[in-house]
């Protein structure tokens, strides 16, 4: 008795094993985070900018000093990238971690150790400015984004017009965003991020607040960008708002419209150089290498729009 | 409510153990003994519906519990079944015990059993305020209320002292009296044997050896080596009453019996055990001797097979069997042969009042 | 209680008042699941047994997000589940406290389970056998005499199940994620609360609830099982 249940828990593994090498991943999705796994280290100069998403090949990683980056959700894929082209070049590693910029400015406060803090607003990089953990001087805007209105891919478009027998001549722009908006909401959730304190969740909600319709409008709320994109990807969600950059090259989600930027406060992305970072200054040398021409290129090409002169506040 | 007889034939393999039994149990106690792993609880067991046959037929009047292509659930057999630990359920009171299986169309009341056994004080207790002899009454009670066709009892009496094994014995015999009930009684207690078995059925690794009447069973040749009695259960009728002497004088066919002052009313009969070792034998009646008890008897048979002892078979006048337990000397000076008259002397001694049995 | 509520804010007030409808239902829903298959495997043998135990038993063992993320692709909008539940009977388990008390009663419910099979086994097989002898039908044994002597395991079961629920945090924000006032908990709470910066107080208030409300569960459920157990087993 005893043996055959071994026999059948043994078969039952190796069938599982056996579906899941098949279950392919998207291969996309995998080459960055074999990249980021293994960071490229003898790759061709800058001038020869690599595709980032070349298949890594195995270079020994180095044991430089490393660089640790607290970046927002929205910004992450793409810095790793970065961070990879740069450290082809440097003898450091760099380590981004990811999560909310509110959980990322909670974290750095209560000593988690950072060189760079990425956030997606202004509110948290000010708010460790306050504390006295930002180094002085080293704490600028550097990139700005939009806030865009997605759906999965495949569902229909939402209707801008309600059922009401107005012509879209006599409809504002605002007027027919917020029908979509509405529309959407019965068709299911929107996600957005954590309203309260999340940089995207309040862009988010000032929008419905500034449409009037934060009350009526179903929401769901996801702990940061990526997640918010998760569930609108997954079809979860029947609409979602996330950042014009999380749209480029996504084919799981199809754009309603790009928010009008009156709409919220301008979304300006804020990096500081942290005072106790274990590598500062090597992390002050990659601050200088994201204002160079490939790594703004590779932002750009993310779906991120340079901070147009953007002065300090 | 004539009582119904249970027949079975089965077969039943458990591991190394082989169960294999061919009986019928009819009205009076049959009393199931053997040694301990003998098979008696199984059986028990099998007859309950716990256990069911590899094969063979039960069934108890028409109704079959068991055969080739039936099966009936232990809870449509109507058998009372107690076992040694009286298992009262601890949740429930006393009076919920007893009522748990309650037929309502039974010909007694929940007043009758409970006085019967002596738990009325009881009833609005639970069980765990109760001692090991309460307990036992009002499983015994709990059975009977069900109202059964056949009481199976495995070790009722089980772990519980003289004096409370005492105190339930004769409750036993009421139950089996007042409501008309066939018992199945299991056991290993020889005292619980003598003073119980109407019918007595002996089992060793899982075969019966012997079953029959007490009396016979006990003098056959499968009785005593099977289970340590060694001994023979005679029936005599009470003649008079010696308060003086502290003693009651019994008559049976082959002459008086002495023994220690009992109460039964004289011509009532009683049952008694005589031990072989007991019995003495002689060729001439002796009169100047201290043993008062001298019954005439004829040797049937001698049985040379336990050394250093000779087991002698005696038959009394009315055909009631006696053993005695002798040294092969004494059987060759004496010239015991078959058909020989003899006296049996038995030391009234012997005689334990707690072996009185009234028949039925 | 709702005097006790003035005093919370209408965050922390709904939180509470969410994660005790969640961890109720998600413990009596799963109740008569417990005892069916505690039933099944304390006094049952069938082909099939352990694997059906170690099923039962995964979600104690696997992560709680895993859990989560199979309730999603179950009963999502686009699983196999949800949409027939929404259509064919109007039950909307995405995104609701009902699927925040589904997901609490998965996780706890090899909680209860083992509680329920330990008293269950415990159970003397022999005391069912009388009451059948008696002539009690199985399910009338199983009503009459197996329960009420697993009473204690029950209680036990479901106040561990209970707290169990009142904590679950990984398997509920992956299928129903944290939506005030309909699967914001309080760990969900505590949470949010903690993924703000600044938000020291609000973190701290719902600790010392969560604290306070585990305390009270505890006690109670102590209170509840030996009154049980003097039930059933006299002092």
């Amino acid at each position: 008795m005893t043996h055959r249940i071994w026999i059948v828990l043994a078969l039952v593994l190796a069938i599982a094993l056996f579906a899941i090498s098949l279950w392919q991943i998207d291969p996309q999705r995998e080459a960055i985070r074999a990249q980021a796994a293994n960071p490229q280290k003898d790759a061709p100069t800058i001038a020869e900018l690599p595709d980032p998403h070349a298949v890594p090949q195995n270079v020994p990683v180095g044991d430089g000093p490393d660089i640790r980056i607290f970046a927002a959700s929205s910004i992450a894929p793409v810095l790793e990238d970065i961070a990879n082209v740069y450290e082809s070049n440097h003898a450091v590693d760099i380590t981004i971690i990811t999560a909310a910029s509110s959980a990322l400015a909670r974290q750095i406060e209560h000593g988690a150790p950072a060189d760079l803090f990425i956030s997606a607003n202004r509110q948290w990089g000010h708010y460790l400015v306050d504390k006295g953990l930002v180094a002085d001087h080293e704490h600028k805007a550097l990139l700005t984004n939009r806030l865009a209105l997605v759906i999965p891919a495949g569902a229909e478009q939402p209707s801008d017009v309600p059922d009401l027998h107005l012509t879209i001549d006599e409809l504002t722009e605002n007027d027919r965003l917020k029908n979509q908006i509405l529309h959407l909401s019965n068709r299911g959730r929107i996600a957005i991020c954590e309203p309260t304190a999340v940089p995207c969740g309040i862009y988010a909600r000032q929008t419905l607040e500034a449409l009037g319709i934060w009350d009526q409008a179903r929401i769901l709320p996801a702990a940061n960008a990526q997640a918010t994109l998760a569930w609108v990807e997954r079809g979860e969600a029947a609409g979602a708002f996330v950042y014009a950059s999380e749209t480029t090259g996504n084919d799981k989600v199809q754009l309603v419209l790009l928010v009008p930027d009156a709409l919220h406060d301008a979304i300006i992305y804020e990096i500081s150089t942290l005072k106790d970072g274990p590598a500062h200054n090597e992390a002050l040398a990659f601050l200088a290498f994201l204002d160079s021409a490939p790594a703004q290129r590779l932002l750009i090409m993310a779906g991120f729009l340079p901070p147009n002169g953007l002065t300090e506040p | 409510m004539a009582s119904e007889t249970l027949s079975l034939d089965i077969a039943l393999q458990q591991g190394d153990f082989s169960l294999q039994a061919t009986l019928d149990i009819g009205p009076g106690i049959t009393v199931l003994t053997g040694p301990s792993g003998a098979g008696k609880s199984t059986l028990a067991g099998v007859i309950a519906g716990a256990t069911r046959p590899d094969s063979g037929n039960i069934s108890l009047g028409k109704t079959i519990f068991f055969n080739a292509s039936t099966w009936l659930p232990p809870q449509r057999r109507k058998l009372g079944y107690v076992l040694q630990d009286s298992l009262l359920f601890p949740h429930l009171s006393i009076r919920s015990n007893l009522l748990y299986g309650h037929d309502k169309a039974a010909p007694f009341s929940l007043d009758d059993v409970a006085s019967t056994l002596d738990i009325t004080d009881l009833l609005d207790r639970s069980p765990h305020q109760l001692s090991g002899g309460e307990r036992r009454r009002v499983a015994l009670g709990r059975a009977i209320l069900t109202n059964p066709s056949l009481l199976i009892l495995d070790e009722p009496l089980a772990n519980l002292d003289a004096p409370r094994r005492a105190a339930i014995l004769p409750m036993v015999e009421q139950l089996r009296d007042r409501f008309d009930l066939p018992i199945l009684y299991v056991t290993h207690s020889w005292d619980e044997i003598i003073r119980l078995a109407d019918t007595l059925v002996l089992m060793e690794n899982g075969r019966i050896t012997a079953q029959g009447p007490l009396a016979d069973v006990l003098t056959g040749q499968a009785g005593p080596a099977a289970m340590g009695i060694d001994g023979a259960v005679i029936e005599a009728q009470v003649s008079e009453h010696l308060p003086e002497a502290g003693l009651t004088k019994l008559e049976t066919a082959s002459g008086p019996l002495f023994i220690s002052q009992i109460s039964e009313a004289p011509k009532n009969q009683v049952r008694l055990f005589i031990n072989a070792g007991d019995v003495a034998l002689a060729l001439a009646r002796p009169d100047d001797i201290s043993v008062q008890n001298i019954l005439s008897a004829t040797v049937e048979a001698i049985d040379p097979q336990t050394p250093p002892v000779v087991h002698v078979l005696l038959r009394l006048a009315d055909g009631q069997a006696l053993r005695a337990r002798i040294t092969p000397r004494a059987v060759a000076v004496l010239n015991l042969q078959p058909g020989l008259h003899v006296h049996a002397l038995v030391k009234s001694v012997a005689l334990d009042r707690d072996l009185v049995h009234h028949p039925v | 209680m709702d005097f006790w509520l003035t005093s919370l804010t209408p965050f922390e007030s709904e939180a509470l008042r969410l994660s005790f409808k969640v961890a109720l239902w998600a413990t009596l829903a799963s109740l008569p699941f417990a005892i069916g298959f505690a039933w099944l495997l304390a006094r049952h043998d069938f082909w099939g047994k352990s694997i059906l135990n170690a099923l039962l038993h995964l979600p104690l063992v696997v992560p709680p997000v895993v859990v989560g993320y199979g309730l999603l692709v179950l009963f999502g909008q686009n699983g196999a589940l949800g949409p027939f539940l929404q259509d064919v009977f109007g039950i909307t388990i995405a995104f609701t406290w009902r699927g925040a008390a589904i997901a609490a009663a998965v996780i706890a419910f090899p909680l209860m389970l083992r509680a329920i099979r330990l008293s269950m086994e415990a159970v003397d097989p022999r005391l069912e056998f009388v009451a059948r002898s008696l002539g009690a039908s199985r399910l009338r044994v199983l009503a009459t005499v197996t329960l009420p002597l697993t009473l204690p395991g029950i209680v036990a079961g479901l106040s561990l199940a209970f707290a169990r629920s009142l904590g679950e945090f990984g398997a509920t924000i992956t299928f129903v994620a944290n939506i005030p006032g309909e699967t914001r908990t309080l760990p969900l709470a505590l949470y949010t609360a903690i993924n703000t910066p600044g938000a020291e107080t609000e973190a701290g208030r719902i600790v010392v609830i969560s604290i306070l409300l585990a305390l009270m569960a505890l006690g109670l459920s102590e209170l509840a099982a030996r009154r049980v157990t003097r039930a059933v087993h006299g002092i």
